[in-house]
């Protein structure tokens, strides 16, 4: 790991990022942020229909505004990747940040779930309709998953430094 | 100032501030995302829709949107609160600070004033989105991308 860091922190991307961090970090803090919000907001309005609040919303209707969740999602994706080539040995040897990527992965395999396996589901269901347990468990997941992704994310500086620094 | 002195010197400040325990500045300024994800976001949705983003979703089931709205308003009420007596000396001298909280409240304003407007009457529910309802939705997402940024930058200038 500590080879990988060093390695990272030495491409021509790396340098050109630490050089420009004064006025860059902040930025890219603020837009991570506006991402965020864009994610919770949108996803999680669909998760609130999924686990059947706001019924008298159809899902045809439901997941027009979800373009704007992936806007959103593309805006974080953006600046954290940012903040790992730049620093990445505050992160990639820290447990809190393995914690926020994996539950990043478990939200992205639900929304595969979703779309693969339950989405056709979803065609029959007009307003009014009450939704199968299967999609209220995939709208928790998805909740649960975000909110854990913010909070892993939030506490990276305080949760217990390197869980996994001699990996 | 003789008050923020106070103020910092207080039990909650010493405890929020140097308490060592995750449960103190950690977990209070965690929460104080989880807020602004829960305001900001509900009223994202709320603006996109009024814009015209997603048309075919009826305006008025979204007025659930507001009871994640309060829960995330009051969580940042408390922890805001929290933080500023933490470091009420530090935040407290930045003009900065003073444009996030006028963002915010400007904010919370445009909430209050899209509420009436729209889901406050059955009329608006069913007429077209007027034009002055689409103002005051550009202006909260413009609000709340200030907040953020004046929040963020609170930290960076002194």
């Amino acid at each position: 790991m500590e080879f990988f860091i060093a390695w990272i922190r030495a491409t021509s991307l790396s340098m050109a990022l630490q050089d420009q961090a004064p006025w860059l970090w902040p930025i890219c803090e603020t837009f991570h942020f506006i991402g965020l919000t864009l994610v919770i907001g949108v996803a999680g309005f669909f998760d609130l229909r999924l686990l059947g609040a706001m019924k008298r919303i159809s899902f045809n209707a439901a997941k027009e505004l979800m373009p704007w969740a992936m806007v959103g999602f593309s805006i974080s994706l953006t600046t954290g990747m940012i903040f790992l080539i730049s620093q990445p040995q505050e992160y990639a040897v820290k447990g809190a940040w393995w914690a926020k990527v994996s539950f990043l992965v478990i939200a992205g395999l639900n929304v595969l779930v979703f779309e693969k396996l339950l989405s056709p589901k979803l065609l029959t269901l007009g307003p009014e309709d009450d939704t199968p347990l299967s999609l209220k468990i995939v709208g928790l997941v998805s909740l649960a998953c975000w909110f854990a992704v913010l909070y892993f994310g939030r506490m990276i500086p305080y949760l217990q430094p390197s869980l996994i620094s001699n990996l | 100032m003789a008050f923020l002195e106070w103020l910092q010197r207080s039990d909650l400040s010493i405890w929020v501030g140097e308490s060592p325990s995750l449960w103190a500045y950690p977990t209070i300024l965690t929460l104080h995302t989880v807020g602004l994800a829960l305001v900001v976001g509900t009223n994202t949705v709320i603006n996109l829709r009024l814009l015209g983003a997603g048309r075919r979703i009826p305006l008025e089931p979204l007025k659930t949107l507001y009871i994640p709205m309060l829960v995330g308003f009051g969580i940042n009420a408390l922890t805001g609160v929290a933080l500023f007596v933490a470091a009420a000396e530090f935040t407290g001298t930045k003009p900065i600070f003073y444009f996030k909280l006028g963002f915010v409240f400007l904010g919370l304003g445009t909430a209050v004033a899209i509420r009436r407007a729209v889901f406050g009457n059955q009329e608006a529910l069913n007429r077209p989105i007027a034009l002055g309802t689409k103002i005051l939705a550009v202006t909260s997402l413009i609000l709340w991308v200030a907040a953020i940024t004046a929040g963020r930058y609170t930290a960076y200038i002194n």
